[in-house]
């Protein structure tokens, strides 16, 4: 989780990751921002993001990312 | 039969809205997709057998891909039907053979693709009703102009066949007279004016030049929105909650925001289901790492989204048409959308430096017209009969501008419509304006009191009716977006 | 029974407004009627051409012009006077309707009375039925319904009271002539192939025509056709439609496309390919149209 924020801290930096919800529905990060983060993630968590999993559900906050990370790692 | 007519919503709609509300529940939907085939019937005849076709595509992929599991052929198959149709319809004439493509396949198109990606992405669940298929891609609002909604967005208020409540009935009513006071006051009053001058462009002097192209943005602008409003006020009628397409476009930041609020559901569409899965793709990944190694992450993470750019870009313009001014159109934002990618960063520490605040009135000026030269040159290409002429339009417009010249020539148009036209278009920004702080002033409408409610739509039902371009001196304006 | 009320409140609400709609409309319809009931087209290009032709000294025009843009483009006054001695004033306006040509020549018989009205042919091919303009047939309904819809654009008349917007300048100082300048050349080769098909001209302009001959003759002027030069708009199928009618009514028909005299240069004198003659154009036309006043009047 700490490797999370510092990868969306260095990505978009300026944000407060901890507690925002609303990282897509806000603009916070935009398209080429969730590129750079899904190319960390998966290099970073040895994860493979697909296409089907760019929802804001799974986007919106470090939490809702955690939890697809861990849930990727899991399968 | 076409949104911006009479006959579609005092007559059409009326009879449509009667049968559904009067049959029962479990059978509205049965209404509701015998309207929808009428209305393909009434705009395209005989081609709704292409719908039927991919319909039965569409519904048939979605369940093998349940059936025989999420396998990659099994999408790329259906995908590769649908798609295929559209490109031998529609742009195989460009080959010299001649076929008819139906009106709105471009949209019923990109929705079952949209389908198909998402049931073998596991997103949604194949469908076992070939009429929830069949519903979501015929919708009759949505047919000709879009909006480009998902699946999981209107299939189910489609089937479901709830009452229609009288709030939706006037709301959506009073969103399609809105819709149509933009297209009949503005749009169809500059029209003549575009084209008479777009068509023979040699004739015309730079300030006359200038003057058809933001005539062009504005009746582009008045009459896709003012389309848009008569769609998703009809949608709402019956409880269809159809997803925006535009978001006060004038007010973006810069070419990219344009277009998170310009044709919103063609951007989002393209954003899904050619931007990610291409930037997400292995060989591309391959190579952003590459460069990655070479030449740091600085640039490496430019790699994947400008190829995935590239091809968003690529496929905006031709899905317009197989026109090199489209194309071009493409390309123009892909660059510029690339440069102020690359040139973020750097900016925002040069504006740091020289202490310029992006809250200012003057820097907010600035955004604005820049934004609105961009707009307006892309959309000057947009609606040139080739790139040849659009060059040597801009040419024009630099060169030889005489604003003088403006009183002596005949553009179409005379002076009193150009005055209606500039009052009305203040007016739709102004109701623009507070859309944009959030503010529903069909909500403000209703809360007050009868006189004030009648009167405010008796005003602008009698202003169409009055002041509309239509009728004798005033020239049939088609739709610009049901061609494409 | 709450319910119920609540419906039945609704209906009535919607009835109502629908209801009060209706009866605006009809009450706008008679602010909206038009007085003589002619057919107008283009209210503007009318009023404008009676304000020209009023700021004229009474009775002071020997020969009026009418027509669409081949006529303005065509006929020079300027020029006229000097081969013949007549006056004359160009009434002709961008896309001519013919019920408008006979609005505006009713208007100006008021105070002037020309030796000879000459009408260009081109405005003769031009649809004129106003009502089916539009493929909506709720909106036709409408038109057909209430003056309200067939006449709003009526409300220019009151915006002219307010914004008086008078012609150019320059076409003013040129009696209605609209010089051109600039050369396109056509280069289509002959255009005039003999033929006995006819281009009909469609009943409404007949009817048109018929008012314009019979106000020509209550005034006891001189009624006279003219084809100007045009590759681009002239056929012999048009010719032939046009002979008919003339001869029937033995009114003088002078097709130019035909008369070599007039001396046309294809390369010179057009300015956009054979649509229009420019301003070189202008003067053999005008020069041959003279020199016929002064040997036919």
């Amino acid at each position: 989780m700490e490797q999370l924020l510092e990868i969306l801290e260095e990505i978009a930096p300026g944000e407060d990751y901890e507690n925002c919800t609303t990282l897509i529905d806000d603009h916070i990060l935009d398209s080429f921002a969730i590129l750079s983060l899904v190319s960390e993630i998966e290099d970073t968590f040895d994860v493979e993001i697909s296409p089907a999993l760019l929802v804001p559900e799974n986007f919106n906050s470090a939490a809702k990312l955690w939890e697809m990370i861990c849930r990727l790692k899991g399968e | 039969m076409s949104y911006h007519l009479l006959t579609y919503s005092v007559l059409f709609l009326p009879i449509v809205i009667l049968l559904y509300q009067l049959a029962p529940a479990k059978a509205r939907w049965v209404v509701m997709l015998a309207a929808d085939y009428t209305f393909f019937w009434l705009i395209s005849g005989k081609l709704i057998v292409w719908l039927l076709a991919a319909t039965l595509v569409t519904y048939v992929t979605g369940l093998m891909l349940e059936r025989f599991g999420r396998k990659r052929y099994i999408v790329l198959t259906g995908v590769m039907i649908n798609l295929f149709l559209l490109i031998a319809l529609k742009y195989i004439g460009v080959f010299g053979l001649s076929f008819v493509a139906p009106i709105g396949i471009s949209y019923y198109t990109l929705q079952a693709i949209a389908y198909m990606t998402d049931v073998y992405r596991g997103t949604i669940k194949a469908e076992r009703k070939i009429a929830k298929i069949a519903l979501y891609l015929s919708f009759f609002p949505q047919i000709m102009e879009g909006p480009i909604s998902r699946f999981s967005e209107t299939a189910e208020s489609l089937y479901a066949g709830s009452d229609i409540s009288f709030e939706n009935l006037v709301y959506g009513y009073q969103r399609i007279i809105w819709g149509l006071f933009k297209k009949m006051l503005i749009a169809d009053r500059l029209a003549p004016l575009v084209s008479k001058v777009f068509s023979h462009s040699d004739n015309y002097d730079g300030s006359a030049i200038c003057l058809a192209m933001l005539c062009y943005t504005m009746q582009l602008y008045m009459e896709f929105s003012g389309c848009m409003d008569i769609v998703m006020g009809s949608g709402e009628i019956f409880g269809v909650k159809l997803p925006e397409n535009f978001r006060q476009p004038f007010f973006a930041k810069n070419a990219g925001d344009f277009w998170h609020r310009w044709h919103i559901t063609l951007g989002t569409w393209l954003k899904d289901y050619v931007f990610y899965p291409i930037s997400l793709a292995k060989p591309v990944k391959k190579l952003a790492k590459k460069v990655k190694l070479k030449a740091g992450i600085g640039v490496s993470k430019f790699v994947a989204p400008t190829i995935a750019l590239f091809f968003v870009w690529i496929t905006n313009g031709l899905w317009h048409g197989p026109k090199e001014t489209y194309i071009f159109y493409g390309m123009y934002y892909f660059v510029l959308i690339f440069i102020e990618n690359i040139t973020e960063t750097p900016l925002k520490k040069l504006k740091a430096r020289i202490n310029i605040k992006e809250e200012s009135t003057g820097y907010r000026i600035f955004t604005f017209m820049k934004l609105f030269l961009i707009v307006n040159v892309g959309e000057l290409f947009f609606r040139s009969d080739s790139v040849k002429a659009g060059v040597s339009m801009i040419r024009s417009m630099v060169t030889d501008f005489h604003i003088t010249r403006l009183t002596d020539i005949t553009l179409g148009v005379d002076i009193y419509d150009m005055l209606l036209a500039a009052i009305c278009i203040i007016l739709v920004f102004a109701v623009d304006v507070i859309h944009e702080r959030g503010v529903s002033i069909r909500e403000k409408l209703a809360g007050m009191r009868l006189p004030v409610r009648w009167g405010v739509w008796y005003a602008v039902i009698l202003m169409i009716v009055i002041f509309g371009a239509y009728g004798a001196g005033y020239t049939m304006v088609d739709m610009i977006y049901a061609a494409y | 029974m709450k319910d119920k009320r609540e419906f039945y409140k609704r209906i009535i609400s919607c009835v109502g407004f629908m209801a009060g709609l209706i009866v605006i409309l009809m009450v706008l319809s008679f602010v909206f009627v038009r007085s003589d009931g002619a057919e107008i087209y283009d209210g503007v290009s009318i009023r404008n051409k009676d304000h020209e032709i009023k700021s004229e000294p009474d009775n002071s025009i020997d020969v009026l012009f009418l027509g669409d843009s081949e006529c303005y483009s065509s006929f020079n006054p300027i020029e006229l006077l000097d081969i013949t001695g007549r006056t004359s004033y160009v009434c002709g306006t961008s896309a001519q309707r013919i019920c408008d040509t006979y609005a505006i020549l009713n208007n100006a018989f008021a105070t002037q009375s020309p030796e000879v009205v000459v009408l260009e042919t081109n405005c003769l091919y031009r649809r004129t039925k106003t009502d089916d303009s539009t493929n909506d047939s709720v909106m036709n309904a409408c038109i057909k319904a209430l003056p309200v819809f067939a006449n709003h654009s009526d409300w220019k008349n009151v915006a002219a009271k307010l914004i008086p917007s008078y012609g150019n300048k320059k076409d003013l100082e040129n009696r209605g002539f609209v010089t051109r300048y600039g050369i396109k050349p056509y280069e289509g080769g002959a255009y005039m192939h003999k033929t006995d098909d006819v281009d009909d001209i469609d009943e409404n302009t007949l009817k048109y025509l018929s008012l314009i001959y019979n106000l020509c003759e209550k005034n006891g002027t001189r009624l006279l056709l003219v084809s100007v030069p045009s590759p681009k708009n002239w056929s012999y199928e048009k010719h032939n439609g046009v002979n008919e009618w003339a001869t029937a009514h033995s009114v003088s028909y002078l097709d130019l496309n035909l008369v070599a005299d007039v001396g046309i240069d294809w390369m010179t004198d057009t300015k956009d390919g054979g649509d229009h003659l420019n301003a070189t154009g202008a003067g053999k036309v005008t020069g041959y149209l003279g020199e016929w006043f002064v040997k036919n009047l």
